[in-house]
């Protein structure tokens, strides 16, 4: 199950991309058209996307997103808006960080197309985190069993040293050779 | 000739007041709109030529919708949209008095008079409804007022012994290609607004039609209870 929040002043906005994303039975979607009761709710939820709107009253959908990258740095982030002025662009892009810019109207195919791939990719990227992370739990396992087997060999020299003789058998006591 | 006339107030926050007045020919109810000299270019028929146009470039320079939101534009281009806005509508029958709504709804329901009321092939199914036009109608009103007048046009289309639909399916499709049209204006009023306020009106009145393509069973179920004790329902 995927958890997707949308930020918009306009509540029909709001409802129509409700209506549009409950075709996918795997996504909850919770919206707010308050970016700041959005962001206390992102303080205390975790979600895997955040959809907004870059023209907003109080505070726009770049600031919202930046806020929302800080709290919840791994969930992904989409605006989704009418206006393009190249100055919202290469905030969005180079602050917030945003996944993809969509322009409103948008087509609906589009937008769930674009939200499937949005959490594949963090999917991915959880995937991904989870496998580092496993790895680096083992290497450290691996270096803590090479360090045991250090110091082992200093101890007990002789015990993990091995005398092989020319015919490939092992030498138990080279005294007796 | 008859003409219509329909008048919108818009007075803002600062006290800055704008007025937008319509006039109609009331038989074809099409705008009559003063004829700019020089056209700017998102109005041209080519740009952005909307992909089930009948209409053709070599004959008719202009988009028809496009050209008569040129005053549209020059009246919003630079408010932005979320700006809060007290409406009056006046009519030759009333005066409609809208406090306290948001620039893109108020020029929504402008815009949606303006397009209506244009010579293009694909709005002409809309022209009834902004002949009884409801400023800033909600999305139930309006599916309300779709559905009315859609069903009228098939009683007209029995009294001319035409097939008629009422399955409502030549409704989704006006609403379905209406979007079409949406989408080559939002494209347009981008290219010609330097604020967010025309397109986001456009968005709106696109939100409408979608709704109606997406939902008119639902809707249609929601409003039922309005005729429960009209008819016999088990």
């Amino acid at each position: 199950m995927h958890k997707i929040m949308i930020v918009d002043d306009e509540e029909n906005i709001l409802k129509a991309l409700k209506r549009t994303l409950r075709i996918n039975k795997n996504w909850t979607v919770t919206t707010f058209n308050h970016a700041e009761e959005a962001l206390h709710c992102a303080m205390n939820n975790e979600f895997d996307l955040f959809i907004s709107d870059y023209r907003m009253p109080e505070i726009d959908g770049v600031d919202f997103l930046t806020a929302v990258k800080k709290l919840q740095p791994d969930a992904i982030r989409i605006i989704l808006s009418g206006y393009t002025e190249l100055d919202a662009l290469m905030g969005a892009i180079n602050h917030a960080e945003i996944f993809r810019f969509i322009t409103k109207p948008c087509d609906e195919e589009l937008l769930i197309h674009t939200i499937e791939q949005a959490l594949a990719y963090k999917d991915i990227l959880v995937e991904n985190k989870q496998l580092a992370d496993q790895v680096r739990q083992q290497q450290k396992k691996l270096e803590k069993q090479k360090q045991q087997l250090n110091e082992y060999e200093k101890q007990h020299p002789d015990l993990l040293h091995v005398d092989w003789a020319e015919d490939g058998t092992i030498i138990l006591d080279s005294q007796l050779k | 000739m008859n003409n219509l006339d329909i008048q919108y107030f818009f007075q803002f926050d600062n006290n800055e007041q704008l007025a937008y007045p319509l006039q109609f020919n009331e038989k074809k109810m099409e705008l009559i709109s003063l004829k700019e000299n020089v056209l700017p270019k998102w109005t041209d028929l080519e740009f952005h030529q909307c992909q089930h146009c009948p209409l053709d470039s070599s004959k008719i320079k202009s988009c028809p919708v496009a050209t008569n939101l040129i005053p549209f534009i020059k009246l919003c281009g630079d408010l932005n949209s979320y700006k809060s806005v007290d409406v009056e509508v006046r009519t030759s029958e009333r005066i409609y008095s809208i406090k306290n709504t948001t620039t893109q709804r108020a020029f929504s329901s402008l815009l949606g008079l303006i397009i209506a009321s244009s010579p293009c092939p694909h709005v002409n199914f809309f022209k009834p409804m902004a002949r009884f036009h409801i400023p800033l109608a909600n999305d139930k009103e309006t599916l309300y007022r779709a559905i009315g007048s859609y069903l009228l046009m098939q009683y007209f289309k029995a009294k001319s012994s035409q097939t008629i639909d009422l399955e409502l399916e030549g409704l989704k499709q006006i609403y379905k290609d209406i979007q079409i049209v949406n989408s080559s204006m939002a494209i347009r009023l981008r290219e010609a607004g330097r604020n967010d306020a025309p397109i986001n009106s456009i968005i709106l009145l696109d939100l409408f039609a979608k709704e109606i393509t997406y939902s008119i069973d639902e809707a249609l179920q929601e409003l039922e209870y309005l005729y429960k004790n009209l008819i016999n329902i088990t």
